[in-house]
């Protein structure tokens, strides 16, 4: 092996054996990333994007959070940035019914509420969020338009973009 | 350890055109994007920052920080995709991983370079029958200087080029080149030295 070809590949050939070991010890060090690794990524990230949303919102005193969710990942996210208290999620179907159908959060809102230690609370959709009872409501992008945003027009809507 | 070495002068790389759409899907808000990204990326960031403080705990802080900047820049419109998006997030997470050592070192105790070789953070997986030699191994590395540290590193646990290196560390290719073969070297000394002293 010429001077020249063991430069070319800053040494490997040269040192073929150890380099195999190094390559071994990187595998094993990105194959020891955690469990959830991306989940946990995916929240952080999600509620640093949504954090920055509720800074730039004029009035964040309000007791009722209604987001437009583009998923469970921001529903998620908002649950974190809320963090403590009670946080109430309803499954709502596509399609902007008026009721929702289930009031089971979903495995990915149970996943997040058990990550930061949150409590999720079953609640009635209509008469708890109007009492002030939600701390966070997520819905589905569907839902939140005509007569829900009529309905709840005093409160303060926070849409993918930001405050609205 | 027995292995083969696998045949890769130049360690995996993505389809460029695909990371960009990616890239693309993903500053707009495209949660699927995204996720691929952090599926492709996260475990070579963390393998980075793990390699550097072993410590499981705190390479996911590290990998968390890292693309929270990544994110917040995406969804900023800071980073026109060019085709340099590997540079630039472990430009991010080295730049990161620099400021963690700078803070580590101003809270430092001194460690006996040795102590590394056992260290496992809880939950890791067993390295099995080679437990021992690659544990001989990372604290050979932890011994190098960190200069040399941080291009085995970014070699090894980060996956890139060299030429993605020599540009991160702003360093001719030939320069980058002749420093990993040195410091290849000098892990290999390391490692003899080691292997021949007596045990206690």
């Amino acid at each position: 092996m010429t001077t020249h070809d063991t430069q070319h590949d800053g040494g490997e050939r040269e040192h073929a054996d150890l380099v195999a070991h190094l390559h071994e010890l990187g595998e094993y060090d990105r194959l020891s990333t955690p469990a959830n690794l991306t989940d946990r990524l995916m929240l952080r990230t999600q509620a640093n994007l949504v954090g920055a949303d509720l800074a730039s919102g004029d009035d964040r005193t309000s007791s009722v959070l209604v987001m437009r969710s583009r998923g469970w990942i921001r529903a998620a996210a908002a649950i974190l940035i809320i963090g403590g208290g009670a946080a109430v999620y309803f499954s709502i179907p596509a399609g902007g019914s008026r009721q929702p159908t289930s009031t089971e959060p979903a495995p990915q809102i149970e996943y997040a509420a058990a990550e930061f230690n949150l409590e999720l609370v079953d609640g009635s959709f209509w008469d708890d969020a109007l009492d002030g009872k939600i701390d966070v409501l997520v819905a589905e992008s569907t839902m939140l338009g005509g007569e829900l945003d009529r309905e709840w027009d005093d409160l303060d809507f926070l849409s993918d973009e930001g405050a609205l | 350890m027995g292995l083969a070495l696998t045949a890769r002068d130049e360690p995996r790389t993505s389809g460029a055109e695909e990371v960009s759409d990616l890239l693309v899907a993903a500053a707009r808000g495209g949660e699927r994007a995204w996720r691929e990204i952090l599926d492709r990326y996260a475990p070579r960031v963390f393998a980075l920052a793990k390699s550097r403080f072993q410590s499981s705990e705190l390479a996911e802080e590290i990998t968390q920080s890292v693309f929270v900047t990544i994110s917040t820049k995406l969804a900023g419109g800071e980073y026109a995709e060019k085709g340099r998006f590997e540079p630039w997030l472990f430009r991010v997470a080295m730049n990161r991983i620099r400021d963690e050592a700078r803070r580590a070192k101003r809270h430092a105790r001194p460690t006996d370079p040795e102590a590394f070789g056992g260290v496992t953070a809880p939950g890791d997986a067993s390295l099995g029958e080679n437990d021992d030699q690659l544990a001989s191994l990372r604290a050979g590395i932890a011994q190098l200087p960190a200069a040399d540290q941080e291009i085995i590193h970014l070699r090894h646990q980060g996956q890139m080029s060299f030429r993605q290196i020599a540009e991160l560390l702003d360093e001719p290719l030939g320069t980058l080149l002749a420093r990993h073969h040195r410091a290849l070297r000098k892990l290999k000394q390391l490692l003899s030295v080691s292997t021949e002293s007596p045990s206690p």
